[in-house]
């Protein structure tokens, strides 16, 4: 039998084909099964670690907004003071009663160009003009450790 | 091979036994157990995990709303846990306090004062706060979620409009 007419034959009976592979069905071996299996644990862990992982930022969260509630604080308590007496410092971070950090505030004086610089002919009368806050929370330890950062100008006179 | 014989062949499957049957519906009962509990256990670490998120926005919201007032008052003044804050002549600006009917802090505006409404939906159980001359401290401002979680912060802010010691 030639090829084209082979084909030809072939193509007149379709289901035979089909039965035959329907008999010789060998199902799932072992080892796809146990493939299967590990893929399928292998994503419901990775769902579930993606859960706590979430869980823990919203925790770590929680932190970072007592902490912006503890820079306003320091800001708003060192634009109490009279400019001369401000200074650096420092006090302890809590949250809910528990320390859970420390809290740094620097106090940099700062030239405005406005009124001439202090290098300039003449010489600027009054070089510190502004004194610039910076608050600074640091909390957590090790991969967990986290800050935070604000800073303020305030009127020097 | 005819259509008969065909029909035949498929008919003349054992199919499956009863032994089989009842291990894959043993199999099948743990499998989707075990699915159900982690779906239930991940459902519930969903809905806590948002609705401490929530909770930690309307406690920074009650927490800015209070420094916002603060800032633009003259003075204030805390009397039974109610923080009142007043204009430069002495007449109530706002009032904020925790109101136990629906433990809920609620602010109160005008004078005499009337109650606007909660400023949050979650549930207080602590509103702390206290005032000088020149400071408001929120001590503890304590809400809770629809679970047992609760969020606890605090601050302070300056009486930036305060009326200068003469």
């Amino acid at each position: 039998m030639r090829r084209s007419e082979a084909r030809a034959t072939a193509s007149r009976t379709p289901r035979r084909g089909a039965v035959r592979v329907w008999d010789n069905e060998r199902g799932l071996g072992l080892f796809e099964v146990i493939a299967g299996t590990v893929v399928a644990t292998l994503a419901v862990l990775g769902l579930a670690y993606t859960f706590g992982v979430g869980r823990g930022l919203i925790d770590r969260y929680e932190v970072a907004r007592c902490a912006i509630g503890e820079a306003q604080h320091v800001v708003d308590s060192l634009s109490l003071v009279r400019p001369a007496n401000l200074a650096a410092g420092n006090r302890r971070f809590e949250v809910a009663g528990v320390t859970a950090g420390a809290t740094h505030w620097t106090v940099t004086p700062v030239d405005d160009p406005l009124d001439g610089t202090a290098a300039s002919t003449p010489p600027d009368p009054s070089p510190v003009d502004l004194y610039k806050l910076t608050i600074e929370v640091d909390w957590g330890t090790g991969v967990m450790a986290d800050r935070l950062q604000i800073s303020r100008f305030v009127a020097a006179q | 091979m005819n259509s008969r014989s065909r029909i035949g062949n498929i008919l003349g499957e054992r199919g499956i036994t009863l032994v089989e049957v009842t291990v894959v519906g043993v199999l099948a009962a743990i499998v989707m157990l075990a699915l159900t509990g982690f779906y239930v256990n991940s459902q519930g670490t969903w809905i806590d995990s948002s609705s401490q998120a929530v909770t930690q926005r309307e406690a920074s919201l009650v927490l800015e709303t209070l420094t916002d007032s603060i800032h633009v008052a003259s003075s204030a003044i805390v009397t039974t846990g109610t923080l009142i804050l007043n204009n430069a002549d002495g007449i109530e600006r706002s009032r904020f306090w925790l109101e136990p009917s629906d433990q809920r802090v609620h602010v109160g505006g005008g004078n005499p004062s009337v109650d606007q409404g909660p400023l949050e939906t979650s549930r207080a159980t602590q509103f702390v706060v206290a005032a000088n001359d020149s400071m408001v401290y929120v001590i503890a401002l304590q809400l809770h979620t629809a679970s047992i979680d609760s969020v606890t912060m605090s601050t302070a802010a300056a009486l930036i409009n305060r009326v200068p010691p003469p």
